[in-house]
């Protein structure tokens, strides 16, 4: 099939374009009577017509979701796929943990605040993380001056 | 009209979109459904297969990122007018980029505010038979109708031309109001004219 449009196609569209500009110019009242001579019911054609616009809003929020969703998965198996010279055990990455939150008070948000119920793999991604962002060094020279 | 892009977070917010969808009327709501349709149709097969709720979600989608931010200035209705012929115009460019010429881009107001697409038509080297056709035989079908119509007759004669509407109320020495009416009528017609063949 040709992607090169034809003259007639090209008249067609200006055809239709010079009528698309001629409803935007409609009055209200010829509008609606417009929609009761081609039989519709104005209100449901124009609840339909929200509906779509409505539709449109939550599927660019969906999409921004999933892009999101996207970005965060790949920061985590980012994350997960690095090796970090963080200790071997459990409980000395909590305790290092906690000492960073000894020396850095500000970085206690309300997501930390309970603690002793973290698991070790919130410890381990948030100790990560922090490495990532460079905080565990800029703390170990904290300790070193 | 529309405004080139803004960053996404000064772009409207979908709660204030939300909130001019829920403001609109049933006769703004109305005209866009047409708009879009029109707007669509007129595009044949370089729209691909989308239809008005394409043109509706990219609208949306581009207002929301910003692509083509919403000055609350002009309702939103309007707003979304000048979005669609832009984006209708960016589907063509995609089907045909030789044709890349950005209708919204080249869009003029006329001394009475009216937009015209001062786009001349030129006819392609390659073709299409069955699509030409097609778009032949419509062209064919609206001529018919107006048979007996000749203001609407001249007016689609300038229009197949490429002329602006501006154009062609000043070859035909009509006013506006005179080619607003012919226009109607020709919506009025073409409609019942399909409905008949249907």
């Amino acid at each position: 099939m040709s992607s090169k449009r034809t003259n007639h196609e090209r008249q067609l569209e200006t055809l239709m374009n010079a009528l698309a500009e001629s409803v935007a110019e409609e009055s209200d009242e010829e509008i609606v009577a417009e929609a009761a001579q081609e039989g519709q019911a104005a209100d449901v054609v124009a609840g339909h017509v929200r509906e779509m616009l409505l539709k449109s809003v939550k599927a660019h929020l969906q999409e921004k979701l999933r892009t999101s969703r996207k970005m965060y998965e790949q920061d985590v198996a980012t994350l997960n796929a690095k090796e970090y010279p963080l200790p071997g055990t459990a409980a000395e990455k909590r305790r290092l943990l906690a000492s960073v939150f000894q020396l850095r008070p500000e970085l206690v948000t309300a997501q930390w605040r309970d603690f002793d119920r973290l698991t070790d793999e919130d410890i381990e991604s948030s100790l990560k993380q922090m490495q990532e962002l460079g905080i565990l060094d800029d703390v170990q020279r904290d300790r070193e001056k | 009209m529309a405004k080139r892009r803004v960053p996404e977070e000064k772009a409207a917010s979908p709660e204030e979109v939300i909130g001019a969808v829920e403001a609109l009327t049933t006769p703004q709501l109305l005209r866009l459904k047409k708009f879009a349709c029109y707007r669509v149709q007129g595009l044949g097969r370089a729209a691909m297969g989308r239809d008005d709720q394409d043109l509706f979600n990219d609208s949306i989608a581009k207002t929301l990122k910003g692509d083509r931010s919403w000055n609350k200035d002009v309702s939103f209705d309007v707003h979304l007018f000048g979005v669609m012929r832009s984006i209708s115009s960016h589907w063509k460019e995609q089907f045909e980029p030789d044709e890349a010429l950005l209708e919204s881009d080249l869009q003029k107001s006329s001394a009475t505010g009216q937009l015209y697409n001062p786009i001349a038509r030129v006819a392609s080297t390659v073709p299409d038979p069955e699509e030409s056709l097609v778009a032949k035989g419509e062209i064919d079908r609206i001529v018919a109708l107006f048979a007996d119509d000749l203001h609407v007759s001249l007016i689609i004669e300038g229009l197949r031309e490429g002329n602006s509407g501006k154009e062609i109320r000043e070859k035909l020495g009509i006013s506006e109001r005179d080619y607003e009416s012919a226009l109607k009528r020709m919506r009025k017609k073409i409609r019942q004219g399909a409905a008949n063949v249907q």
